[in-house]
């Protein structure tokens, strides 16, 4: 889906995190290789860190952090969000444009959202 | 005159056994997955990618009953087959190089660092470093 989207400034942060039964280690070549975009950074996150971040900041703003659609389970994961120019995380985990889960149901959702902020904006 | 022992099958099955889980471990990467594929069994590697750890794990279990079966053989003074023998061997180097296989260093894709261990408050300078610019966050399992 990255390939289709051109914005050489666009940053993407993948965080990989143990959910599964079969996550026993970090990411291997296979998974990494999933992501072969350079414009993305992988993170393996095993403390599930961003998770509690993101689920600390979604009791106040659920909707603005985690989507219309999410999922209820404890840990966040299998989750994608989308950020524009100037937002910033201070205190709390930022409102995203666009958030949801699972990536397989908010997938043509999110690349709508992400090909109208790649698109040019009218002055 | 007694007819002779049967040949120990069990360390022959065992070793084949183990072979088959290895392979199965290995579908995520060998040439296997394009004739399953084509055979019509789509998503057989991501399946077994998944359960990866557990098949080899199964494949070591099975290769140990492989050796105590072949030791129990001998013992019992029965003649053990060359054959028998060398599939048990191929199984062990096999079943060998696919734990190695597991624990590989990472490869990186081309223009990434590889993968970094989180540290919340980089991750979240990172953020915030490249807040002119449109960015994606993604929260995913390895398997």
């Amino acid at each position: 889906m990255l390939r289709t989207v051109r914005d050489p400034n666009l940053r993407v942060f993948v965080v990989w995190e143990p959910v599964l039964l079969t996550d026993w280690h970090a990411p291997g070549s296979g998974a990494v290789a999933r992501i072969p975009d350079a414009r993305a950074r992988q993170f393996w996150d095993p403390k599930h860190l961003l998770s509690a971040e993101i689920r600390r900041a979604a009791q106040s703003n659920e909707t603005g952090v985690l989507g219309e659609r999410r999922m209820h389970a404890a840990v966040v994961w299998d989750f994608v969000a989308l950020y524009p120019p100037g937002v910033r995380w201070t205190a709390a985990f930022p409102a995203a444009q666009f958030a949801g889960a699972p990536v397989v149901r908010v997938i043509d959702d999110f690349r709508q959202q992400l090909l109208a902020e790649g698109s040019p904006r009218p002055s | 005159m007694s007819p002779p022992a049967p040949p120990p099958r069990g360390a022959l099955a065992s070793s084949l056994a183990a072979v088959l889980s290895v392979l199965a471990a290995l579908s995520c990467c060998l040439p296997l997955g394009p004739f399953l594929l084509a055979a019509g069994f789509a998503g057989a590697s991501g399946f077994f990618l998944s359960l990866q750890p557990y098949v080899i794990a199964f494949a070591v279990l099975i290769l140990a009953f492989g050796f105590a079966q072949a030791f129990r053989a001998r013992k019992c003074g029965r003649r053990r087959r060359v054959f028998n023998v060398a599939v048990l061997l191929c199984s062990t180097g096999l079943v060998a190089a696919a734990i190695l296989f597991s624990f590989a260093p990472l490869i990186a894709p081309a223009g990434q660092s590889g993968v970094v261990a989180f540290d919340l408050a980089s991750f979240r300078e990172s953020f915030n470093a490249a807040a002119d610019r449109t960015r994606i966050v993604v929260l995913l399992s390895p398997t």
